[in-house]
């Protein structure tokens, strides 16, 4: 061999048909690298399709830390042709392709591989999973991922590891699987350069998670008592992997008849004093309008994840879009005070729920929790989270005090707040109520309504429940730069763009002869506006980055803080952003086009 | 009042009802909160639960806790109360409208996964708070305000139903016999499982159909004849009788083990009275998960 190439970063895509296994298989090798020390990142490429049609895992590997990817690709996992149709354009020069020469004729491509320098296995991959066992063609990734681990000069040793503790429970299978690395590690790949992944400096024993399993890690942290869902993509694997740990974290987990039912259980649950949780995508979120309104209306605390996929109606349920975030605000009819989060990455993923039970119980309110497709589902390597958080379950009534001599569930206070009490509670029985209700909670929507003294209360109680919003502005976290504070563009982002939003800056920074940062924003809503505005008056020039084709937070901004950006791209094909998507969008703009 | 009258009014509400004089409600009202005091109940140990309508005002009229939902979803949150702390004893109250209409799913699913509570719907085949119009349970022909030539279609049948659903407490009562609906609801409360009553509950305002006086010559009690109320297709048979002769009383009972004792964690614990967190679970039995 003559040459060594040593990578800083691996861009990887593993293509094929639903129910090749694809997923569990990009688990697997985020699981290695982690192992390892290398920072993984991933995200999957799903269709709502069970079996068949064309799904991928992509995913990069890295000696630093990283949160983004690229299209770019350094390696292809081609498991059919059409994974090539599709994806072979994004192989960079001197990338490689592994691909299964059972199913996959490579002949039309092989002008370009040539001119692309592309190192081409071709491998039967059928043939041999068939070989080791008949039925499970799903070997064909494990032999792959030998011929890979060959190809970079990576420790095989460590790949059985993961395999071990993967079928531990399956002493055949793990058998089958080893068997498949081998074959794939022992093939002959022909290759004339030495490739290695660039050596790691992490630790050995992070943790490889997704967003959705963060949000219900901080719940259980949070004290989660009682979650109702009903399945939906892409905010199943909350439900999912709570029900998996309910006896454990001693969390009653329960799947609803519909999304109406969850929210109104979660209602019921929190009434009895339990911290109660319901997550959800755009369909069952807009079903959940009315009894949010509820919540809202009797000062109930809830947590409502909305994982947003591209909408309207069905939408696109397997790709991510910001574009609930109006409706979030709105949500149900009436005015009705609500706090949102938009985490920013995997790690706010914990933070913010944990501060969401705190904001729902403090300041009794509902409280919605705005991930996306692309945060829910991506993966990542991070280290251990503190689950020892600092919980705060806010004003709640156990027996008469000199503050509160005689529980009125409603009481007119100074900051809004009034007492909670749960059943079976002495001396604090009431009846919520979603009609107006005076300082006990006994509703104006009967034989009171219309009389004078129903018309003071009303009034009262609309200020009492908004002056509780102003004071949940006091704690709210302003939005944050990235890069230095004085620069000539700022890029604005919110929620979980923000990762590949500040990778396109440090890049625009290298390779433009201007200076570049970002703003991103992850408490949305109260916006907390002193903060903001603060952030905002030192922009020179902006560009909003959202995905929504009405721009809904700059009509935010420009509602709240008073505040225009000067300019705006954005990305609605579904696809989760890119760093060079957005700098390619940027140049797109007027401003830009003699750069 | 001396320390027993005291006792048996201890459920009474200080709110004055505002439904219409005569209204069958009325009939209910007084059958259940009697005996909540008679079996011993304390009202903040009991919360009773409603919808929307003109009989989802009854925990209103009570001294318990209670929450008035929104319509059609007294059932849910029934369930994640009862879920969080099944020490409390919970009666969910409401309408036709309410749960034959946009509630009915809830009641089938609320049925089949045998909560202990108890599920009473007030039916007058009509809707009265918005003043007349027809109900899932109105009668065929019934002319109404959305029915002007009369109802074409046909009603629910909400025992059936009940049993079809899996209910394990399937009863009807007519409140214009309070004696008898103060019968079934002491068996409605003493039922592990779920426990649904129809309660005949005539709208004296807006259904002048199917009157206190129609019902009075119809009704006889399943109790008073050779009935078994534990064999379902009995249960069945009796429940599709309607017109000149309407059964009440228990039609199906039975036992099977309550959602809270089966669920992994409440058959254990109750949660609301568990500490908060995770700080008592071994970290690496968490976090080896994701390694």
């Amino acid at each position: 061999m003559v040459n060594e190439i040593s990578y800083p970063l691996i861009s990887l895509k593993w293509g094929g048909a639903a129910g090749d296994g694809l997923q569990s298989t990009g688990l697997l090798m985020q699981k290695y690298f982690n192992s390892l020390g290398y920072s993984v990142f991933g995200i999957p490429g799903t269709q709502s399709t069970i079996r068949g049609g064309h799904v991928w895992q992509h995913l990069q590997v890295a000696i630093t830390r990283i949160d983004h990817f690229d299209e770019e690709l350094d390696v292809l996992f081609a498991l059919n042709k059409q994974t090539l149709d599709v994806h072979f354009n994004n192989v960079k020069n001197n990338g490689i392709i592994i691909t299964n020469s059972d199913i996959v004729n490579t002949d039309e491509f092989n002008i370009k591989i040539v001119e692309k320098e592309i190192h081409l296995v071709s491998l039967p991959l059928t043939t041999n999973a068939r070989n080791i066992e008949s039925r499970s063609l799903i070997l064909a990734n494990t032999i792959a991922m030998g011929v890979f681990l060959k190809l970079f000069n990576l420790p095989i040793e460590q790949y059985h590891e993961i395999l071990k503790k993967r079928f531990a429970k399956n002493s055949k299978i793990l058998e089958y699987n080893l068997t498949a690395l081998q074959i794939g590690f022992n093939y002959n790949t022909e290759q004339d350069v030495s490739r290695r992944l660039g050596p790691s400096n992490g630790k050995l024993d992070n943790i490889v998670i997704n967003g959705n399993q963060m949000i219900a890690l901080g719940a259980a942290a949070s004290g989660l008592k009682f979650l109702a869902q009903y399945p939906i993509t892409p905010a199943s694997s909350i439900l999912t992997y709570l029900a998996m740990n309910a006896a454990k974290f001693g969390i009653i987990v329960r799947q609803a008849e519909d999304e109406l039912a969850a929210i109104n259980m979660i209602i019921g649950a929190s009434f009895g004093g339990a911290r109660a949780m319901t997550a959800s995508s755009g369909p069952g979120i807009s079903l959940m309008a009315e009894a949010f309104g509820y919540a809202s209306m009797t000062e109930t605390p809830i947590v409502v994840v909305n994982s947003m996929r591209a909408g309207p109606s069905t939408g696109i349920p397997t790709k991510m879009e910001q574009a609930d975030l109006l409706s979030m605000i709105s949500l149900s009819h009436g005015e009705s005070p609500r706090a949102i989060f938009a985490p920013r990455n995997i790690e706010e993923c914990f933070e913010l729920t944990v501060k969401a039970f705190n904001v729902a119980d403090k300041y009794q309110i509902p409280v919605i929790i705005l991930s996306d497709f692309a945060l829910s589902e991506q993966t990542k390597n991070i280290p251990e989270v503190d689950l020892n958080i600092k919980i705060n379950r806010g004003k709640i009534w156990q027996k008469p005090s000199s503050e509160f001599p005689k529980f009125k569930r409603f009481q007119f206070t100074e900051d809004g707040i009034s007492p909670r009490a749960f059943p079976p509670t002495p001396e604090a029985n009431y009846i919520l109520v979603g009609a107006e209700h005076d300082e006990e909670s006994h509703s104006l929507s009967g034989n009171r309504c219309g009389l004078p003294n129903s018309w003071t209360i009303r009034e009262k109680m609309i200020e009492k429940r908004f002056k509780k919003v102003k004071k949940l502005e006091e704690e709210l976290d302003g939005p944050e730069f990235y890069g230095s504070n004085d620069a000539d563009y700022t890029i604005i982002c919110w929620g979980s763009t923000q990762g590949a939003v500040n990778e396109a800056v440090d890049r625009l920074n290298k390779s433009t002869k201007y200076s570049w940062n970002s703003l991103s924003f992850s408490n949305l809503f109260p916006i907390p506006i002193q903060l903001t505005k603060e952030k905002l008056q030192q922009i020179k020039y902006s560009i909003m980055f959202e995905i929504n084709y009405t721009n809904q937070f700059e009509q935010l901004l420009y509602l709240y803080v008073d505040w225009k950006v000067n300019n705006r791209i954005k990305h609605l094909n579904g696809e989760t952003s890119t760093p060079n998507l957005i700098i390619k969008k940027i140049f797109q703009l007027e401003e830009f086009k003699n750069e | 009042m001396n320390k027993d009258e005291l006792e048996k009014i201890k459920f009474k509400g200080d709110v004055k009802p505002n439904w219409c004089p005569g209204c069958g409600d009325y009939g209910l009202l007084s059958a259940t909160t009697s005996v909540l005091s008679d079996l011993g109940y304390q009202p903040n140990e009991t919360v009773i639960i409603s919808g929307i309508g003109c009989s989802s005002s009854f925990p209103h009229w009570t001294s318990a806790y209670g929450i008035h939902m929104i319509h059609g979803r007294a059932l849910p949150a029934a369930y994640g109360l009862h879920m969080v702390n099944p020490s409390l004893k919970i009666i969910v109250a409401g309408g036709d409208g309410d749960g034959y209409g946009i509630g009915v799913g809830h009641f089938i699913h609320t049925a089949r996964r045998n909560i202990n509570i108890v599920y009473m719907v007030m039916n007058n085949q009509i809707y009265g708070l918005t003043l007349g119009q027809s109900s899932p349970s109105s009668q065929q022909g019934h002319i109404t305000l959305t029915t002007p030539s009369g109802v074409d279609e046909r009603p629910i049948n909400p025992i059936s139903l009940a049993l079809g659903a899996g209910a394990t407490f399937v009863a009807r009562g007519f409140s214009g016999d309070t004696k008898h609906l103060r019968y079934l609801i002491e068996r409605a409360l003493n039922h592990k499982g779920f426990s649904f009553i129809d309660v005949l509950s005539p709208c004296v305002t807006f259904n002048k159909l199917n009157t206190f006086q129609w019902f009075k010559q119809r009704v006889y009690k399943l109790e008073d004849i050779n009935f078994d109320k534990s064999n379902l297709s009995d249960a069945f048979s009796r429940s599709l009788e309607w017109g000149e002769k309407i059964p009440t009383g228990i039609f199906y009972e039975t036992t099977i083990p309550t959602l809270d004792e089966t669920d992994p964690v409440a058959r254990n614990k109750i949660v609301v009275k568990e500490k908060l967190g995770l700080d008592n679970i071994d970290r690496n039995s968490i976090f080896d998960y994701f390694r």
